[in-house]
């Protein structure tokens, strides 16, 4: 896929980058170009004023006259191009001055004498030249009582070097840009560039190709960090697919042989000339198949509706005791009929919030298997006790047993083991046993036997939350 | 109350479900009852019925009242149920 430049992290980010070079830049040349500038005026401002003292010194010693010689004399050493003075009475009457033919369009300003007369403080200004447009400063100062100094000094060297700096600046910023721009956006590239990686594998990524993964760069940053979690992710995808292609697989072949039988027993019917009896037993095999499939068929109604949490459970107070004892009653003659040895030992009095029809479904299914998984003369045994939180009910047997590996898996929906496929059964009743069991806040387990060298044999543990309901109930 | 079932003046011991079983099948004699109607209506349960529950239970009452006896009352219908006949 490719997206507009625009919108790309990299280009925002390296406009942002771009952006705060400039102005860090900006602020650094302004704050200079400031500072120089005051510097310069400040050197100009020492020299106007140096010069004055000079002129106050000469007058004093020699009067007037003295400051008129000194003036030109001054200003033909400096450049008269560069300094002038000009020496007026108060009344802004010039009694002498040196050479003015540059400085002719400089007038004395009326009120900056004006506010010197009244201040007795000397005055600056900043002035533009008329004539050359060139800047230059200006000092208004008493020299002696009946005396006022305007001196001035063309600042002309001052903006050439300012100019000059703003052009080598300008450049400079140019550069900046255009380097803090390239620089940006290749260091954001590279930095992002593990993210193209995972796109470009989730790209890759389909229903039947879940095997892709990204290399991780592996030195702890959040791109790896990304990374990690990236491939986790699709290490759970990739496994509940294939739990759910196995689920369609297994259901698949369930649905599968009864319909089979059903199809098979119709077309005998169909070829064969039988007898009326032949035709009932045919029908009853029908529905004995399509009972099959019934079962199975909401089973796994009750199941996924539980699991989604629409379960119609029905919660009442239940004795858990004697709905244990009398599912171990109806099981009984079965285990009888394989001449195992089965026992149980039921606390009394067990009272519990739960739906009784739910829990003879998960229990039934629970016996059924420790009987079915049983060989002849073998020991099936129950156990529930009450205790201070909960409730722990086991149902013991010294069946095939089960490996550590398949404790999650059987209870899958349509997961049989291998070895028990050619037992009957739908695969569901486990799976439904826990989905109750969890409905009502407790779980199931599975523990194998060690120690016992002739059988191996499988616990399975159910815990249900045990609150005492004589409190709750004389509580309200 | 007492309960007690007799076949041909013989006393026949019945554990409590099988007689309640028995009395189920008799209250619908001539009629076929399936497995998952005796699961609901004797014991008050509804489950799975691949499992052989109620066979092995029938196969007790049969040993009790039909075994030694003649005709025999309870009748096995293939895919349905079973069925009581006098």
């Amino acid at each position: 896929m490719r997206y507009k430049i625009f919108n790309t992290i990299a280009f925002r980010l390296t406009l942002w980058f771009t952006g705060i070079f400039a102005i860090c830049s900006s602020v650094a040349f302004v704050s200079f170009y400031f500072l120089a500038a005051q510097t310069f005026q400040h050197q100009i401002d020492q020299e106007l004023l140096d010069n004055t003292s000079k002129f106050s010194a000469i007058i004093h010693r020699n009067g007037l006259m003295g400051a008129r010689e000194l003036a030109v004399v001054e200003a033909q050493a400096a450049g008269e191009k560069m300094i002038f003075f000009r020496l007026l009475y108060p009344t802004g009457e010039v009694f002498a001055s040196s050479h003015m033919s540059y400085w002719k369009d400089v007038h004395v300003s009326k009120q900056a004498l004006e506010r010197l007369i009244k201040n007795k403080n000397s005055i600056f200004e900043t002035i533009r030249i008329p004539s050359t447009q060139q800047k230059a400063r200006l000092l208004y100062s008493y020299v002696a009582a009946d005396a006022i100094l305007q001196t001035g000094i063309a600042m002309d060297s001052t903006s050439r070097f300012l100019s000059a700096f703003k052009k080598v600046f300008l450049g400079a910023m140019g550069f900046i840009i255009f380097f803090s721009a390239v620089s940006g956006w290749l260091l954001i590239r590279k930095a992002l560039s593990g993210v193209q990686t995972i796109t470009t594998t989730a790209q890759n990524i389909t229903g039947s190709n879940l095997e892709a993964r990204v290399a991780g760069t592996g030195n702890k940053d959040e791109l790896d960090h990304l990374v990690i979690t990236f491939n986790s992710m699709l290490d759970r995808i990739e496994e509940l697919v294939k739990s759910i292609r196995e689920m369609s697989d297994n259901i698949a072949h369930d649905l599968k042989s009864p319909i089979a039988r059903i199809r098979g027993f119709a077309e005998l019917a169909l070829t064969h000339e039988e007898n009326m009896e032949d035709y009932r037993i045919m029908a009853s095999n029908t529905i004995e198949e399509s009972d099959r499939l019934l079962d199975m068929i909401n089973t796994m109604l009750v199941i996924s509706r539980a699991e989604a949490g629409e379960g119609d459970f029905e919660f009442k107070k239940i004795d858990l005791s004697i709905m244990i004892n009398e599912a171990c009653n109806l099981f009984a003659p079965l285990a009888e009929d394989k001449n195992i040895k089965f026992s149980h030992t039921i606390e009394d009095q067990i009272f519990i919030f739960a739906d009784i029809k739910m829990l003879q479904r998960a229990f039934s299914n629970l016996l059924d298997n420790a009987i079915k998984y049983t060989s002849k003369k073998g020991k099936v045994s129950v156990s529930a006790v009450k205790q201070k939180d909960q409730i722990i009910i086991k149902i013991f047997d010294t069946g095939i047993g089960i490996k550590p590996e398949y404790f999650e898996k059987i209870f899958e929906r349509f997961y049989r083991i291998e070895s028990s496929r050619t037992s009957p059964g739908t695969g569901l009743g486990l799976s439904l046993a826990r989905t109750i069991v969890r409905q009502h806040q407790g779980d199931i387990f599975i523990q194998t036997q060690e120690s016992r060298h002739q059988d191996k044999g499988t616990i399975f543990m159910v815990i249900l939350p045990y609150r005492n309901l004589e409190v709750i109930e004389s509580s309200f | 109350m007492k309960r007690q079932v007799k076949r041909d003046a013989r006393i026949i011991e019945l554990q409590p479900l099988e007689f309640s079983l028995l009395e189920y099948l008799l209250r619908n004699r001539e009629r076929v009852v399936s497995k998952t109607m005796i699961m609901e209506h004797v014991w008050d349960y509804n489950f799975d019925p691949m499992t052989n529950v109620v066979e092995a239970r029938i196969c007790r009452l049969r040993d009790k009242i039909d075994k030694d006896f003649e005709p025999k009352l309870i009748h096995t219908v293939r895919g349905a149920g079973y069925i009581l006949k006098i």
